[in-house]
Parts: C-alpha cells; sequence; structure tokens
C-alpha cells in the first residue's frame, strides 16, 4: 500500500516559469497533475510513468476524479473542447498558439511533450471543476470569481491549482450511458460519402415512350369546399 | 344535405384506399404525365404537338407514376391534404440503373420494386394530382423495408435540399473540387483517404453573405482510422488546406479532420454539407 501522505515531488515544466518541482502533500488523486507554480523540494521526481501507474494501480487507491492521460492528445484536446465548451480561439490562447496549430492538432499532428503536459494538466483541472455541463463550465471560467479573478486567466497564466481552489470540486453527475444503436440503423443514418457525390453523372440516360399529346385547358369554377 | 353525405363518404373511401400507400410506392401501365409548355418556343417536344390555338399544356406517356409525397401526408385525410405529387417512371439501360442504385445520377431515384422493369423516378418531372386518381389505381410496392425507403428518400432530399454555396466561394473552391475529383478513384495514398472521409462541412462566419468570411472545414473520418496508412491526417490536411488558401472575403481559411465522435453538436448544426459535385455555376 502506498502511503498517500509521502511527500513526493514533481520535476516539470510550466508555460510561462522556469522548470519548477512541487511537493505533493495531498491525496494523489487531487494533485497527480500538480500545478507548476507550487513550492518545491527535491526530496524525490514522480514522472508520468508512475503517475500513470498510480492511476491505474489495483492497490486500492481511489482517484475516481482524476483524467487519466492514457488518451491520445487528439482524444485529450476532444474531451477538453467538449468539458469547457471554449471556442477554439480561446483553447489556442490557453496554450499559447494559433488556432490553425490546434486544428492540426486534433488532425493528428504529433504535439510537442511540453504541450501534451499543459494539455493533460488543463483536462485535470476541467475534470476537477466539472459541473456537469459545458455551457455552465464555460460561464464559470469566463465570470469573475469574488475576488474579481477571472479563471480563464489563471489557465492562460498555468495556475491550474489556483483554478481548481477556486472553483471548487465541480460534483458532475455522472453521464447517461446509452445503448448502443444498430450497426444497421448507423449505416442507414451514414450521409453519402464524399466520394460518391463528387462522381456524380448529370446527363438523361433514360429512354421516353415517345407518345405525346396536347391538352387544352378549359376554366372551372372553384368548388367552395364549405359547403 | 345529401350531397354533404355523399362527399364525407367519398372522402372516407378514399382515405381508406390511400391508408396502404407509401412514398416510393408506384403504379403501373398506360400513365400521362403533364407539364405546362411555350407552345412558341417548345424545349422538348416537336412542334407537331402543338394545337392551332396555343394550347400550353402537354402530356406525355410513361410507363408508370411514383409517389414521391411523404407517407404522413399520403395517409392524412384528402378533405385536409387533397394532393399528392408524382414523379413519372422511365425505363433504363441495366449499366444506367446499377449507377442510379448506388446514387450516381442525381436525376433518378431508385425504386427496389420497380428494379425488374428496369424502372427509375425521374426527378426532374413534378406533376401534382388529386388523391382521388391514387384511389383508383392498383399500388406496387417501391420499398419492402425501412432501409430502402431511407435510400429512396435520401435520394429524393438530395434533387432539392442542396444548399447553394455563393458562387465566388464555388470559384474559389475549384483547385480542391478538382483535386478531389482527380484523386478520389485513383490508387494513391490520398485518394484512398478520400474514399475513408465520411462528410466534409463548411462553416461561414459570421454568414455566407457578410463581407468578410471566416471558413472552418471539417473532414469528418470514420472513428477508427485513427491513422491512415502510417500517415497522419494532419499531413493530408495540410496538403487540401493548401489548395484553398485565404482570398478574397474569404480572409480566413481552416480546417480539422475530426470524428463524429468529436465533432460538437454545434460545429455541426452550424455547418453545411459541402457536395464538392454541385459546386458548379
Amino acid at each position: 500500500m502506498i502511503n498517500l501522505s509521502m511527500p513526493i515531488t514533481t520535476s516539470i515544466t510550466s508555460a510561462d516559469s522556469p522548470m519548477q518541482i512541487s511537493p505533493i502533500q495531498k491525496v494523489i488523486g487531487i494533485t497527480i497533475f500538480p500545478s507548476p507554480r507550487k513550492t518545491i523540494s527535491n526530496e524525490s521526481t514522480l514522472n508520468w510513468d508512475l503517475l500513470h501507474l498510480l492511476d491505474t494501480t489495483t492497490t486500492g487507491i481511489s482517484v475516481p476524479e482524476i483524467y487519466t492521460d492514457t488518451d491520445t492528445p487528439q482524444a485529450a484536446l476532444s474531451k477538453l473542447r467538449k468539458l469547457s465548451g471554449l471556442t477554439w480561439e480561446q483553447l489556442a490562447r490557453l496554450f499559447n498558439v494559433s488556432r490553425r496549430s490546434l486544428h492540426f492538432w486534433a488532425s493528428g499532428q504529433p504535439i510537442s511533450r511540453f504541450n501534451e503536459e499543459s494539455l493533460h494538466r488543463l483536462l485535470n483541472a476541467l475534470h476537477y471543476i466539472n459541473r456537469g455541463s459545458a455551457n455552465t463550465n464555460r460561464h464559470i471560467l469566463l465570470n469573475p470569481c469574488k475576488n474579481g479573478q477571472i479563471p480563464f486567466d489563471l489557465l492562460v497564466a498555468g495556475r491550474y491549482e489556483d483554478v481548481k481552489n477556486l472553483l471548487g470540486y465541480g460534483n458532475a453527475p455522472e453521464q447517461l450511458q446509452l445503448v448502443p444503436i444498430d450497426e444497421n440503423e448507423r449505416v442507414l443514418r451514414k450521409p453519402q460519402k464524399p466520394d460518391e457525390l463528387i462522381d456524380a453523372l448529370y446527363e438523361p440516360v433514360h429512354k421516353d415512350i415517345g407518345r405525346s399529346r396536347s391538352v387544352r385547358s378549359a376554366k372551372i369554377r372553384k368548388r367552395d369546399r364549405k359547403q | 344535405m345529401i350531397e354533404n353525405n355523399d362527399q364525407q363518404l367519398s372522402i372516407e373511401s378514399i382515405d381508406a384506399s390511400l391508408k396502404e400507400w407509401r412514398q416510393g410506392d408506384f403504379v403501373l401501365g398506360e400513365h400521362w404525365f403533364a407539364y405546362r409548355v411555350d407552345p412558341q418556343q417548345l424545349l422538348t417536344e416537336s412542334p407537331q404537338f402543338t394545337e392551332p390555338e396555343g394550347n400550353d399544356l402537354i402530356e406525355v406517356e410513361t410507363r408508370g407514376l411514383v409517389l414521391i409525397t411523404q407517407t404522413c401526408d399520403i395517409v392524412r385525410s384528402c378533405a385536409s391534404r387533397p394532393y399528392v405529387q408524382v414523379a413519372p417512371l422511365v425505363e433504363v439501360e441495366e449499366s444506367s440503373l446499377q449507377e442510379i442504385q448506388r446514387c450516381r445520377r442525381p436525376q433518378y431515384a431508385f425504386l427496389p420494386g420497380a428494379k425488374d422493369y428496369r424502372l427509375v423516378a425521374d426527378l426532374d418531372r413534378v406533376m401534382t394530382m388529386e388523391k382521388t386518381i391514387v384511389a383508383g389505381w392498383v399500388r406496387q410496392l417501391g420499398c419492402n423495408n425501412d432501409q430502402e425507403i431511407r435510400v429512396f428518400a435520401r435520394a429524393l432530399a438530395r434533387k432539392r435540399m442542396r444548399f447553394a454555396f455563393p458562387d465566388d466561394f464555388t470559384l474559389w473552391a475549384n483547385k480542391l473540387q478538382r483535386r478531389f475529383r482527380e484523386k478520389h478513384s485513383k490508387r494513391s495514398l490520398e485518394g484512398e483517404a478520400l474514399r475513408r472521409l465520411r462528410e466534409i462541412r463548411v462553416r461561414a462566419a459570421p454568414s455566407w453573405d457578410h463581407s468578410e468570411v471566416q471558413l472552418m472545414f471539417w473532414f469528418i473520418r470514420e472513428d477508427e482510422d485513427v491513422r491512415f496508412q502510417d500517415v497522419g491526417w494532419d499531413e493530408l490536411l495540410d496538403k487540401w488546406l493548401n489548395l484553398i488558401k485565404p482570398e478574397g472575403r474569404y480572409y480566413e481559411v481552416e480546417g480539422q479532420v475530426t470524428t463524429l465522435v468529436d465533432i460538437t453538436a454545434k460545429d455541426y448544426v452550424e455547418s453545411d454539407p459541402l457536395d464538392l459535385d454541385h459546386l458548379s455555376i
């Protein structure tokens, strides 16, 4: 059994400050992705593999609210967008990159280790403060708190722990797990694929019978339907 | 009063006759399809069919007629919904029938029930008629199950529901269209990638009519194709975006390869399906 109160330190980089090392005195489940701005000790180093190991251990450690970094960066970015409700423009500001870069990351372009770490920390913070609705999360991130601080600004500055402390645990309700629809149904709902659409042919190919006639039109009095 | 009773009985009789009819059902035999023309300038028939008085209605014989009205409107009482729309059934060659079945010919809609006759619906022509006429027909089943009904309805939708992109967008997107047309059937990596795309959508902000438009292209792939033959989708995206660079009022152009799981409902409904084949003026 791992002693959860054992000081663990981590060596990490942050988006806007030099590398710092943080002690983790709390339950691992809360600070598994610590803020880069926390206080420092040099007792040991916590690496990402260890974090993952702790996260997936079967020894009884409960880390229910922590995002696991087993997803690809693309999946993590998608989750971040859906959780936060932020626009691509706003998400780009969180990483200090262009919107185009973000779209390319989401399309599969490799992400630097530095940005990947930021991504997972952000996602961890979002999972923690998650109110269960992207719209609500977006609202609380973009509006000033009682102390006047805007959580979004803190995220831009890499102060993820401060955002968690400021907004608190979100206690999001569990998402309803829907039964998957039948595979045949899924196929039926597919739109025509682009490669089928682009190959369309337009010349008429039918044969007419060839008999036609002119028709005499006649005026008729409109029937009164109320009668 | 007697007249009213008769009328009521007639309505009930017609409603009962149409109760079983569904969109896609058809009638065979000698049927005539009417449309209005300018007798001085006939486009489809020879002048011999015009009468000296200048009648402007023509009827052409067809092999049959198919109902294209939605089923819910067909089965509603003719007292409140007296009309249905029909399209003529036309005969095509076997090879064309297969193309129509694969939805490659948007002018026509494939009808499984009429396959053996090599008859398809000609969607270029539609005629309105009163339900009384249909009540006297012998119904032929057009579609056998939900899947076939959906495919038929999709052919109708494709014919009528295309979004009309602005002309300058059409011109501007020409390079992308050309590339897709050239590559989609080839055994190249890009051609195969294009065939793996499920849908392409484009979002114009603030609107298509605005003087400065930001465009966002969504290339929606299948969920399972995380990478494509060891090539990242981002590399393909880069190629495609290079064909549609900002120009004129389209001052910013972005794109992303995504999946249905990842695209938000908001992004989806705010964008229009891009049918590259119809990007022509």
